[in-house]
Order: structure tokens, then sequence, then C-alpha cells
């Protein structure tokens, strides 16, 4: 079966799944969690598409992939003041993407041949570093910062409101991982990023730049983090400094453990069953027993569960 | 001037493994390099193709001295390897598998696309499977994937590092055969063999024993069997 | 090939866990302690000789070894923590500058009390971070030689290390939060209304605004257990009909704060009894918002009534109204007309605010504090002063009533209402009384130097006395807010003690 078929029968998988657990909670009466669950889990699907895209490309788990954001977020924040919103959100997705072209220069590439451990606790590292950055900058505090879009009540979806700033990070989050399956299907440089993160020499040997590659990804990765960040924080309240690391990271990973960890629209699938999840585990009765906050427990032992009995994820292929 | 000249050539892994070998392949020939494991072969063959810098030598590739170049450069100038173990890009189709080997070329599609064909009537087996995954070929397919990926480049000098390994005698000679069709078709190969039933096809013989070459000749001498009892121990 | 990738995940995870644990916490901001010299618990002149006037009640505090640390004939060392990084939205230059204020002040103006010792503060950052706020407690006393100890907010980091000051017998006090974990706590001090005694007075709050569906949220730790409890059983007891009852973890995700006010909303509450940091509060605050559903928010607290949460909540938080300690800004001038003028003295340019405000107040009652012990300063007769003296009224926070069986000192609250037009608090209501924890008054009999505040103290003592703290509160409240004025009941001890003061 060719890659994008494969994809695409992984998709209707994804989605088949996606649509039982929605009868079931239409069913038992939590249709509410089923929206909310989608509206806050595309800022995860969001951030699971460049822990996605990195663990393909280098099989690296980014533990800075949430700063990608942060650091976005905070530019933004300080722009805002400064030059019309529009121009401060495209400045802060190139001050995402420059922080992700350092973090390759400085800190992935003289570690390339090291083990993907040492490379972990690398980027754990930067993302430390990144929220002393964000402190300093910002201070401590906490703030809050406008919507692109301030419209708040223009759709009710089953007594949901859905403003109009998380329709377009809906929107965003589809329109990309539709487009980046098709980039890594179709396109010659999607096509040598996979080749690359499983045969190296190969890719060298058929006259491609393996650093280079890397560079790209690392690049398109944090413009990625820098979108999840820029479009999901100001309609979610407020931000203090490492605000995606402590707050998105985990339910990130789980939805790109869900999906596979190499498939694109898996992480976006997983990204809104990890919301969904979150919301039910939080209003439905049947998780009263557990003590305190039933929504993170019963996201981790979805993580664990799925990392134990199926690793290659909901959608993900088995290689 | 031969295609490919290489003088004094020492490579080491931090310790030295090329002692500073010398040997020249011509322009539309199949050379076969023979040699134990462990001799060199493989280390060889990866420096011309770039992925070793030489710590000493030449390789004069064309007449351009091209030690110390990375592949993309040499890709395009016309070197290409089908390295030892395959290597093919196991999640990739055929298909795909294919068109990286012509990233080199990759602006040019009618070009590209006859060179798909080509491919194609060299390993009629891999048009079957096009669309399927690489990692689910069978070893000899993968061989043939490889060499196929390798051609996509249209090279001028075709490196190939034991692709008999693992194949039964009959795969292997069809494997061969198929070389030899290329050889005839203008590209200068050298082949990185244990396999002595290459040597029908050979134009010259290069043999290595740890980092040194020890028997480089040409025409049919290399074909007599003393060649074969004194260095390669094969009695027949 | 998946075999490859197991195992490093699921370690993976573990770290991942490890380290967003403390995430929500990050350090990074130096601790500030800008005072310096003298460290060392350098032994104070006199010895140990034991205090003279504390030893009145049951169990006397004996003087250990340390008695003394901290104090020299002509300073006092303390140590205050806070979070001010973190989920924290306390800034930390109010914390810097304010610390000081109130000593510098009566440096300046009565340089004669104190027996002439000057007060040093020592400021750290707890990090909203129980084992952080521990530590540094323990640097405080043994590298900085502080005398006792202060918690600036937040429950779970005030209990750490009360417990831990407990241990080695250095006093503690801190505003009202819980009393579990707190209660048994030999050198521990509340200067105001644990969160469990403000539930008659949330209660009552909650009838007069007429509210009807009560909802509770209340974060998952086990601080909060008893003032959860507590205000169920009132609630129940006054006949509130509660629709919800919602735990949250602390660092909840944003898809279980949505879950959170679609159930609330989902059940028309209309009250909703917060038992929350202020990130939580705004969090909820905001997602309520965003589905144009706006219930009153009420609780107890003593940051989540801070100007930083409608600064940085507001519009949603407009419906905040919170029980507090000290009163806001909005009021400080008729009630201590030396705050604001103090400030623009000492302030160093900063704006006077209400984290200087409850610094200010909390100083000041120590300062009664240290006074009442008189020149014989030592950590066993301090706290035998404090529990044998009737009540210390700084007409900020309400009277602090202490006795040997009974720490936890509150009388009262001040009603803080959000007030997002001006993006402030505003004190609804001031020196609303009530809340009677336990021990009841079992009041020393006469005395009190220092406070003289007999009028006050009368208030709060009936109040006690009589029993069923709601009732009576009640009687009290109807009568003070159909005056309109608010202090017109109370005013008595507090314009009394008012002049006292200044005059
Ligand atoms: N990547 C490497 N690192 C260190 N030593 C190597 C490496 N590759 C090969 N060698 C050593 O270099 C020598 C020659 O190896 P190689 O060129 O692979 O021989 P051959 O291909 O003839 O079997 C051997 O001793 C081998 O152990
Ligand atoms: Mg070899």
């Amino acid at each position: 079966m060719p890659d994008v078929l494969r994809d695409r029968a992984g998709v209707a998988l994804g989605a088949g799944a996606l649509a039982l657990i929605a009868v079931v909670l239409i069913a038992t009466g939590e249709k509410e969690s089923l929206v909310i669950g989608v509206i806050s889990g595309a800022a995860y699907g969001l951030l699971a598409l460049g822990l996605v895209l990195i663990y393909k490309s280098s099989g690296v788990f980014n533990f800075a992939q949430g700063e990608f954001g942060t650091i976005a977020v905070y530019v933004l924040y300080l722009l805002h003041f400064e030059v019309p919103y529009g121009l401060a959100l495209l400045g802060a997705l190139v001050a995402a993407v420059v922080f992700g072209l350092l973090l390759e220069r400085l800190v992935i590439r003289p570690l390339y041949d090291s083990s993907r451990v040492i490379l972990l606790v690398a980027t754990a590292g930067v993302a430390l570093l990144a929220i002393s950055v964000e402190i300093w900058f910002g201070d401590a505090q906490g703030k809050t910062i406008d919507r692109a879009f301030p419209t708040l009540d223009r759709f009710s979806i089953l007594g949901v409101q859905v403003s109009d700033q998380r329709l377009l990070l809906l929107g965003v989050l589809a329109t990309l991982a539709v487009v980046l399956a098709l980039f890594f299907n179709r396109t010659n440089l999607g096509l040598a990023v996979i080749g690359a993160s499983q045969e190296p020499t190969a890719t060298e040997l058929v006259g491609i730049s393996v650093r280079r590659l890397s560079t790209f990804t690392w690049a398109l990765a944090a413009l990625l983090g820098g979108l999840a960040g820029v479009i999901a924080v100001p309609d979610s309240g407020g931000f203090t400094p490492g605000i995606l690391t402590s707050a998105f990271l985990i339910p990130a990973f789980t939805a790109a453990v869900l999906g596979g960890m190499t498939s694109l629209p898996g992480a976006f699938l997983g990204g809104v069953i990890v919301g969904v999840i979150q919301a039910v585990a939080t209003s439905a009765p049947l998780f009263d027993f557990i003590p305190g906050s039933a929504g993170t427990l019963v996201v981790f032992v979805v993580l664990v569960g799925v990392l134990a009995i199926r690793p290659q994820g909901l959608l993900g292929r088995a290689a | 001037m031969a295609l490919l000249e290489v003088d004094g050539l020492r490579v080491g892994y931090g310790f030295p493994v090329l002692m500073g070998i010398s040997f020249e392949v011509e322009e539309g020939e199949t050379a076969v390099l023979f040699g134990l494991n462990g001799a060199g072969k493989t280390t060889t063959v990866t420096t011309i193709a770039g992925l070793l810098k030489p710590d000493a030598g030449s390789i004069r590739f064309n007449g351009q001295d091209i030690a110390g170049k990375r592949p993309p450069e040499l890709v395009s100038a016309g070197v290409a390897l089908v390295p030892e173990g395959r290597r093919v890009f196991p999640n990739l189709t055929v298909a795909n598998n294919l068109r990286l080997g012509a990233w080199s070329r990759r602006g040019n599609h009618k070009e590209v696309e006859a060179s798909r064909a080509l491919v194609f009537d060299y390993f009629p087996r891999l048009a079957e499977r096009v669309d399927q995954a690489a990692g689910t070929l069978s070893g000899g397919e993968q061989q043939m994937l490889a060499i196929g990926r390798a051609l996509m480049s249209k090279p001028k000098l075709l490196l190939v590092d034991e692709a008999s390994l693992g194949l039964s005698p009959s795969l292997a000679k069809v494997v061969f055969q198929v070389m030899a069709q290329i050889n005839e078709d203008g590209v200068t190969v050298l082949i990185v063999e244990q396999n002595v039933g290459v040597l029908p096809y050979a134009d010259r013989a290069l043999i290595m024993e740890k980092g040194t070459l020890i028997y480089s000749g040409v025409g049919e001498e290399i074909r007599e069997a003393n060649l074969r009892e004194s260095y390669l121990g094969v009695h027949e | 090939m998946p075999r490859r990738h197991r195992n490093p995940l699921l370690a993976l995870v573990l770290g991942l866990c490890l380290v967003a644990a403390s995430c929500g916490q990050k350090s990074g901001v130096a601790n500030t302690d800008v005072a310096a010299g003298a460290a060392g618990g350098g032994a104070a002149p006199a010895g140990g000789a034991p205090a003279e006037g504390g030893a009145a009640a049951a169990v006397a505090h004996e003087p250990g070894p340390d008695d003394t640390a901290g104090v020299t004939d002509d300073e006092i060392v303390i140590g205050i923590h806070a979070p001010v990084t973190g989920a924290s939205p306390i800034p930390q230059t109010s914390f810097d500058v304010g610390k000081d204020i109130y000593w510098r002040h009566l440096a300046d103006s009565a340089p004669d009390q104190l027996f002439g010792r000057t007060v040093r503060v020592v400021f750290r950052d707890d990090e909203f971070n129980p084992n952080r706020a521990v530590a540094v407690c323990r640097e405080m006393v043994e590298a900085e030689g502080a005398f006792l100890l202060i918690g600036g907010g937040g429950a779970d980091q005030i209990t750490a290390c009360a417990q831990y000051a407990d241990g080695i017998g250095v006093p503690y006090l801190s505003a009202g939060v819980n009393e579990e974990g707190l209660a048994d706590l030999a050198t521990y001090y509340a200067t105001s209304l644990t969160y469990a005694e403000q539930a008659p007075l949330i209660v009552e709050q909650i009838q007069e605004q007429g509210l009807e569906r009560i909802g509770v949220v209340v974060i998952d730790t086990p601080s909060f257990e008893d003032a959860h409890t507590a205000f169920l059983e009132t609630a129940e007891e006054a006949g509130l009909e509660i629709v919800v009852d919602q735990a949250l973890s602390k660092t909840a995700a944003e898809a279980e704060v949505l879950a959170v006010v679609q159930e609330l909303k989902g059940a028309d509450v209309d009250g909703v009894f917060l038992l929350a940091s202020p990130v939580t509060f705004i969090g909820l605050a905001g997602g309520a918002r965003n589905q144009s559903y706006d219930p009153v928010w009420i609780g107890p607290g003593v940051t989540s009534g801070l100007n930083a949460v409608t600064n940085f909540g507001c519009p949603a938080v407009e419906n905040g109204t919170f029980f507090s300690p000290f009163p806001q800004i909005d009021v400080i001038e008729e009630l201590d007309p030396d705050f604001v003028p103090a400030y623009e003295q000492f302030g160093e340019g900063k704006p006077a605010d209400d984290i200087g405000l409850a610094l200010w107040a909390l100083n000041k009652t120590l300062a009664l504090m240290f006074e009442a012990t008189g020149e014989e300063l030592g950590r066993a007769a301090f706290m035998n002063t404090i529990e044998s003296t009737e009540a210390f009224d700084t007409n900020i926070y309400p009277p602090v009533v202490i006795t040997p069986e009974d720490h936890f000192g509150g009388t009262g609250a001040h009603l803080l209402e959000a007030d997002c037009d001006a993006k402030a608090y505003t004190t609804a209501e001031q020196f609303v009384e009530g809340g009677e924890s336990a021990g009841g008054a079992t009041g020393g009999g006469t005395e009190g130097g220092a406070t003289e505040g007999g009028a006050t103290d009368g208030g709060a003592t009936e109040g006690g006395g009589t029993e069923g703290g709601a009732t009576e509160g009640g009687a009290t409240d109807g009568g003070e807010t159909d005056g309109g004025e608010t202090e017109g009941g109370e005013t008595e001890g507090g314009a009394t003690e008012g002049g006292g003061t200044e005059g």
C-alpha cells in the first residue's frame, strides 16, 4: 500500500474511533466534553505535530518543543504593545524559528553523533534555559494577551461556545496536519526528511546533506511550536514562564504517542482524544472515585497503557 | 587518463586502516576488489564516495581531485555508491526510494523518468513492487533497489559494496549479470566482492589484505586458477 | 522495530513527569535578601534569664538554647517567605519594597519604640513549592539568624514551613489558612481567621447576595480539606443548595478547567465557593467568561483578593468576592493615615499597593507583640506574651486574639469585591465579625499592656462567647450593612484604637 493510502487508512481508523467516542459521549450526556476536548485538545495536537516531526526526522524527543511556543508568546506579548498585532504575530513566529535554528546549530549539531538520550537531556536543558530567559525578560508574573480574534460567542456547539480564536486554532491545525502529511508523502524534501530519519548514510549517499535537512526540520518544528503558542495561549487565560512546557507538553506527548509518534494526522487526532479524555474524566460521574484531578491521572494511565500495549500508537506504523 | 586514479591513499578511524594504496580503474571497465573481511574494502569505497576523509593520498575522478569532497558534490559529479547492507529506506515505497536516488537531478523530470524506466528495464521485479514499502522486499529485491537507486543519479562510476552478500547463488548471478549489463550501457563499475563468481564479468581485479593492495591485474590473467588459489584461497 | 522505541519512550514518561512537576514552579529568580550584614544568631546579652511576664498561662513556653537568636541590643531579624515566582501573581518588587516600610516608618517616627531596636526583614521566595518553602525557612533561621518566621501566603507552603519551625521552637506567624496540620503546633500563630473559620461569613454573604444554586470548587490538597468540610457543613445548616462539588488539581489542564466550568454552567450555579490559588481562579473565571457565564466567585483567601488578580484577570474576574485579613487600599486612609505617607517617604518611588498594605499590617501587629513582650525579648517570652495578651489591634487586621489553647487568632475579616473598571478590588465591608474556632475565647483575664484596646476586644470576645459565631455575626452584619457606612457598628473599637495609636 502506498504511504499516502496507509496514512489515509490510519486517519479513517482514528476518525472512526473518535466517532465512536462521540456517540458514547452524546448518549451518556457528556456531549459538552466532546466539544471541550476538541477545542482544548487542538492545542495539544499542534504541539504534538512538532514533536512528531522532530521524532520522525531524528529520533529525538524534543523537550524544548513547548518553549518554542512560550518564547513566541513572550515575543508576541512584548511586540504587540509596539506594532500592529499581525506584525507582532509574525515577529513571534520569526523568533520561534530563530530559536529553533540556534538550538539546532548550537546544541543538536554538536551532539549529532551522541545517543538519543543525551539529546533528550540536552533539549530539556534548553527548555529550562528558555524558561529562565522568559523570567528574565518578562519577570515571573502571570500575564494575559489579546486574542487575534476577540469574538467569543459566534458559534455554540452542543451548548459550548467556541471562540473565533479556537476556530482559527482548529483550522490551522487541521490544515497543517494535511499539508504536512502531503509534504512528507509527496515532496522530495519531505521524503528526504523521512529518509534521513531511517538511513542517514544512504541519504548522504544520494547527495542530500543530512545536516542541512536537520536545520530545516528544527526550523519547521520551531515554527509549529510557535504557532501553537501564539494561537492557543491568548485564548486560554494567561501565561507564565514555561507555560507550554508545564501545561501542554505532557498532553501533547500523549497525543503524539497515541498517534504513533510518527503519524502527523495521528498527532492531530491524538490531541483531540487527549482533550476529550481530560474533559470526560473531570466531569463524568464514573471517575468521581478518583480523588482530586481525574483528568491528569487518566491521561497518564492512557499514556502508559499505549506505550506498554501498543507502542506504535493507534495510527502509527510498526516501524 | 583513467577514470578513477587512487594514489597513496591512507584512511583510518583514529587508527590507520588503509596503509597507502594506489590503483586505477579505466573508463568503461568492470573492476573487482577482493579481500577477506576486515581487509579495508568498504573503507576504500566509502572514502571514494566521500563518506570518509582521507588522511593522505589523492583520489582523482575524471581528472579532478575529489579527495575530501562530500557526497552531494560527488553524486553530481557522477560517483554513486551502493553501500554494504543495501541501506534502502524501509518506510518509503520503491518508487520513493528511486525518487530520492534522483535527488541530484530533481528538477529534471524527463530525465528522471527515463532513468526510472531504465532501472525497471534492468530489474522488472521492482516495477511490480513499485508501491510496496522497501522494508517489505526480499533481500535480493532490496539489493536490486539499492542498485537502482544509485543508478537514478546517472553515475559515471558505480561503486557496489558486497552486492551478492546473503543472496542465493542463482540470485547473485542475476545481480552480476545486470551489473554487466549496466557496464555495457556505459557505466564504469567497481565491485567489492568476496564471491569469485563475479570474476567472469570482470576486466580488472584488485586484491587487498590488511589495508594494502597485494595484487592488481587485468585481462585474462585474472581468470587463471593460480590467482584464485594463491590470493583468494579458493580451490576448484 | 517498535520494540526498539518502546523502552526509551516509557522511561521518557517518567522523566517528563518529574520535570513537569517542577515546571509549574520554576525557580530562576534569585532570592532577594536585600539586607546584609550580621548573620549569626549571636547570643544576645541577658542570656537565658526567663522572661518575666510570660509564664501566665497553662503550658508556658520554656526558653530553649537559641531563645534569643536573631535579637541583639539594637536589632531584631525576622524572616518572611512568600511565592513571588512560580504559579503566583505576587509581584516581587512589591515585596522587596513593602517588607521594610513599616519598620522604617517606626524607626523614623518613634525611635524609642521596641526598646531602641530596629527590625531587619529577610525575605525569601518559596516559589509556591512546599519543599522549597522549608528550605528557605531553614536558610532564614540558620544562615540569617531569624528570630521568627512569617508566611506571606500559600497554604501548602505555610503549613510546611510552620511544621519545620515548630520542630525547632521558632515562632511562626501567618494569616489564617488551614487548620489541618497547624492546629497541633506549639509555635504557630494565625493572625487572621482560618479558611474554615470564614465559612460562616461566606455562607452569610451568599445568603445576603441571594445566591441560590451553589457550586463548590476546591483545589485538591490536604491543606484545604478542613475548610472544604467546614463550608459544606455550614452551608448545609444554613439550608444552601449545593449542586456541584468539584476537586481540581493545582495544575489542572485547560480541558479540566473548562469541564468544571461547563459543569457549573450546566447546573445553573450562580455562586461558586472557591478554594484555589489565584491562577486557578483566573483560569476558571476566564473559562466561564468565554462561555458567557458569570457566576459570583466567593471564598476565603489572602491572595485571591489582591489587585494583581484584577490586573491579570479582568474582565473575567469581575464577580470575584473574597474575604481578606486586610482591607483594600481604597479605605486605608481612614483606617491608618500613616500608611500612604510612609510609602511616599520610604517607598523608593513605588506607589503604595495592597501587598505593601498586608505587610504593613503584619509588621504593625508584630511591633505590638514585640512591645508587649518587653525589653527581654526571647522566643519563649514572645510566645508566652502573645498567648496571654488580650488582643492586638492594628485597626487594619481585625483584632488578633491568641490564647494558649487557641493559636488561631483571627476575629473577623474584610470583604473585598473586584471592580474591573478600576482593575482593582474594593473593600465592600470592613471588619466583618465572626468565625470562632474550637478553643473559644478563654481570654486570659485582665491585662494587655500593649493594646489597650478594651473596646475592640470586647466586641470580638463577645462574638465567640455567645457561641454560634454565625448567627451572632449575622446580626452584627445585618446592622452594618443597612447602616450603609460599614464601620458603623464596629466603629467603637476601630475609631478609639485608631485615635489611640495616632495620637
Ligand atoms: N566505523 C568504523 N570504526 C572503527 N573501525 C572500523 C570502522 N569500520 C571499519 N573499521 C575497521 O577497519 C578495518 C577495515 O574494515 P572494512 O573496510 O569494513 O573491511 P572490509 O570491508 O574489507 O571487510 C577493520 O579492522 C574494521 O574493524
Ligand atoms: Mg566490507
